[in-house]
């Protein structure tokens, strides 16, 4: 090491090259965590809603609750100002404008995973990377339909690419890529974000309209939005590769984070029953328990899954993906964003109608937390009934991780 | 320098794509021949390599220039 290397190494962490992956995720899930503490886990498709509300309830007469006071729509705020940042301190941020017919597909994604969050009550994060810690069962139906989704759209890409190469080819601009002052430009608007915590005093009055949430929600956001640009956190990216290359890196990385966001997550669910005023109840129907805990199951959950699972694997970028990438300039993921702003509300309208049609499974939520279900099995023993959620999540992990690996040696699922 | 057979133009593109599009692209020069591809997403120079390792092509060389990315593949099989 140089003379000069004494910061060397804090250097390359905050403005260097990539982190890996899992180093990400784990970082991700003490912060999905931390948000837990505060109320509730790391969600995104309700702050997105929340957008698309500033929009159509004007429309219709109505009035969305203000993004300033709504947690998820201000932590999704503050995550595409935290990828900006980060993008700049690594020198990795550029308006890259691609052809017309990717800013088509970025909007059809969109458009896609509005409809599917909507119908499935979840996105990649409620219906997967907190869902399963949350020992939500509708979040594996979720993730089923997500998979098969992402394998529909992985055959239509390969296609497209072989037939109609036009479709992603033709004229594209890239501006401000990787100028010398980008990265203090990036410490700047982090610094920006910080100040934009000064939105939530914490004074008596203000703490009872709930502003120490929102301060948390925001900071939170700010350091979530940091870190994925920094790991290039990629759900799509573990749910794709083994259809295309068989890569398994990414899956690994979700795999560690899931289990990382498993421990708080039944820490703060089962220890959560000892603080009656708060959490009351039967130890598995109280407030903590419940959260992330949606009623998913069966058709919601599937279709759900499969329309946002084909439209992430087009968009490039499930809801926080697209939000982190367009923080880095990826002109293609601000119309993934568009459309999901615009789809989600508008789909949101119908989703009663759908209720009816599928059963009404969606407003039961009770019944589908995963040591209730167990409950049943063992003479409801609250100790018993988690240990069972928490196996069940794990043999969950168990079984993709056998199915990847044979198929990273196998290629049986591998389309390239 | 190699001699380049073909090139394919990635910039603007973001993840799939580029993979995508290069896996698809190789397939038209012969074993032996060199395809340069030209992409702008910081991702690619991850995904590269590890399609290069999957699919047994030899990256030659990645040169990274103003946020500009040129990978330089031989195909082998």
């Amino acid at each position: 090491m140089s003379e000069d290397g004494m910061f060397s190494e804090v250097k390359e962490v905050l403005f260097g090259d990539s982190w890996k992956m899992w180093v990400g995720a784990i970082v991700l899930s003490f912060l999905s965590i931390c948000l837990f503490i505060i109320i509730s886990p790391w969600g995104a498709s309700g702050g997105v809603l929340n957008w698309g509300e500033q929009i159509i309830k004007p429309i219709m007469n109505e009035t969305a609750t203000e993004i300033t006071k709504h947690r998820y729509a201000m932590l999704n705020i503050m995550i595409v100002i935290g990828a900006l940042s980060s993008a700049l301190m690594a020198k990795q941020f550029a308006i890259r404008i691609p052809p017309l017919g990717e800013l088509v597909k970025g909007l059809v994604g969109g458009v896609l995973i509005g409809v599917g969050a909507i119908i499935g009550s979840s996105c990649t994060l409620g219906g997967f990377y907190s869902g399963w810690p949350a020992m939500s069962f509708g979040a594996f139906i979720f993730t089923l339909g997500l998979a098969v989704g992402t394998f529909i759209a992985v055959l239509y890409l390969m296609w497209e690419a072989d037939k109609y190469p036009g479709i992603s080819g033709g004229a594209t601009k890239t501006f401000l890529g990787a100028a010398g002052w980008q990265p203090i430009v990036g410490v700047l608007v982090f610094i920006v974000g910080l100040l934009m915590l000064f939105l939530f005093p914490t004074t008596p009055e203000k703490l009872l309209e709930g502003s120490a949430v929102m301060l948390g929600f925001a900071f939170i956001g700010l350091l979530i939005g940091w870190v994925l640009q920094r790991s290039r956190f990629c759900i799509v990216r573990a749910l794709r590769e083994p259809f295309m290359t068989g890569e398994t890196s990414a899956a690994k990385a979700v795999m560690v984070g899931i289990i990382v966001g498993l421990i708080g997550f039944v820490t703060i669910k089962f220890f959560g029953v000892f603080f009656p005023l708060s959490f009351g109840g039967t130890g598995t129907t109280g407030y903590a328990q419940s959260m992330f805990v949606f009623g998913n199951v069966w058709i919601s959950g599937l279709l759900g899954g499969i329309i946002f699972g084909i439209g992430m694997t087009i968009a490039g970028g499930c809801v926080v993906g697209s939000l982190w990438r367009s923080g880095e300039g990826q002109v293609k993921l601000w119309f993934s964003v568009i459309g999901m702003t615009i789809a989600m509300p508008l789909t949101n309208s119908f989703k009663n109608q759908f209720l009816e049609w599928t059963g009404g499974q969606a407003n039961i939520t009770d019944a589908m937390y995963l040591p209730t279900i167990i409950g049943d099995f063992v003479d409801n023993d609250l100790f018993l009934s988690y240990l069972g959620g928490v196996l069940f999540v794990l043999v969950a992990i168990a079984i993709w991780y056998v199915i990847i690996k044979w198929n990273e040696k196998s290629g049986k699922l591998s389309r390239m | 320098m190699v001699d380049i057979d073909m090139t394919l133009d990635c910039q603007g593109l973001s993840c799939p794509m580029p993979i995508v599009k290069l896996n698809a692209t190789i397939k038209k020069i012969e074993v032996g021949q060199v395809l340069e591809m030209i992409g702008t997403d910081p991702g690619s120079k991850k995904d590269v390599p590890l399609w290069c390792k999957r699919k047994g092509n030899e990256l030659l060389e990645t040169i990274e220039e103003g946020g500009i990315f040129r990978f330089i593949i031989q195909r082998k099989k």
